[in-house]
């Protein structure tokens, strides 16, 4: 059974485009994982489970290094700076830079155009 | 406006970090080193810097005084709070980096403003900490921004990076200064550059006094 919120008591999501600079190329679990980690590391379990951030499988791009990842409206900035403390995931040293942030995944796709 | 990191200590490739640097996004790069820049084919601009770190407040500001005709910007490696205060006390500098324990309190706040130093926030410290140290330095930082916000002292949020890889975007800096309070009209201005450009043409000798310069 499909449990329905009110539409007034869904949560607004802001949508996070990040591109990975790194000498070899790296997996979606790789990613996912230090990204994730980093996020708890900064935020603490509780910062955590009220930004309600999620990484989006289906729109990795493996080709271009690019991922998305969602999170509530207030904690962009704190998810970027956990995003930024990523130096190294493996043996790859690397950058993990949010290219942009947008209200929808059709408006990020519509930016990157 | 033109986004410019002013604290970058790796002068070992200065092409492979202008590749990096003008991918993220920077207009301009304050190299801290000794050795001559060469630049390869970017946009990004290039400076060189100095970094000034002596044991003695009184060696460091001689030091201030005598190498400030020679580089784009000076920085002043802070170790003790001695240190920091003297090197506010230097209307020279360009911008005092406090470093992992670096205290900045309401004297040294109204020093800095009177003295125009910036106060650096240093991404990289943090970037290159241990997670027990993180909380401890990141707890610092937030006393002193509250301290540079309070006497609005002149700021400067830099990454501080150790090689190309340690570069972050002007994006992720300014979440960063907007994670330590500031405003982020005030953070974009603080990257602005101006700092660097006054300071050039002051070296090629342009610069009479603010607002008066020699015409071509």
């Amino acid at each position: 059974m499909k449990l329905k919120r009110l539409p007034t008591m869904k949560e607004k999501k802001r949508y996070l485009t990040f591109r990975v600079h790194s000498d070899s190329p790296l997996s979606y679990d790789d990613v996912k994982g230090a990204a994730l980690n980093s996020i708890i590391n900064w935020m603490g379990e509780k910062g955590f489970s009220h930004s309600n951030v999620k990484m989006i499988r289906n729109l990795w791009n493996s080709g271009k290094q690019e991922g998305w990842l969602s999170c509530t409206p207030k904690s962009v900035d704190d998810v970027k700076v956990s995003l930024a403390l990523i130096h190294q995931i493996g043996d790859a040293k690397v950058i993990i830079r949010v290219l942009r942030v947008s209200g929808t995944i059709k408006s990020g796709k519509e930016k990157t155009r | 406006m033109k986004l410019w990191d002013y604290c970058v200590r790796d002068d070992s490739n200065p092409k492979e970090l202008a590749g990096m640097a003008e991918k993220l996004g920077w207009n301009g790069v304050c190299i801290l080193g000794d050795k001559e820049i060469v630049k390869g084919r970017t946009e990004t601009e290039l400076v060189r810097g100095l970094v000034i770190d002596e044991k003695s407040p009184e060696i460091m500001k001689r030091r201030v005084i005598k190498e400030r005709k020679k580089f784009g910007m000076i920085a002043v490696e802070g170790r003790d709070d001695r240190m920091n205060r003297v090197a506010l006390e230097t209307p020279e500098l360009d911008i005092l980096l406090p470093g992992k324990d670096g205290r900045i309190d309401a004297v040294m706040a109204k020093l800095a403003k009177e003295n125009n130093v910036r106060i650096a926030f240093e991404f990289g410290v943090l970037l290159h900490s241990t997670l027990e140290e993180r909380g401890r330095i990141f707890s610092q930082m937030l006393k002193n921004a509250q301290s540079v916000k309070t006497f609005k002292a002149p700021f400067a949020i830099v990454s501080g990076a150790l090689s190309e890889f340690g570069l972050r975007s002007p994006s992720e800096l300014t979440a960063f200064g907007k994670v330590l309070g500031f405003d982020e009209s005030e953070i974009k201005k603080s990257m602005s550059g101006h700092v660097v450009e006054e300071n050039l043409k002051r070296l090629a000798g342009k610069w009479i006094r603010p607002g008066v310069e020699v015409g071509e």
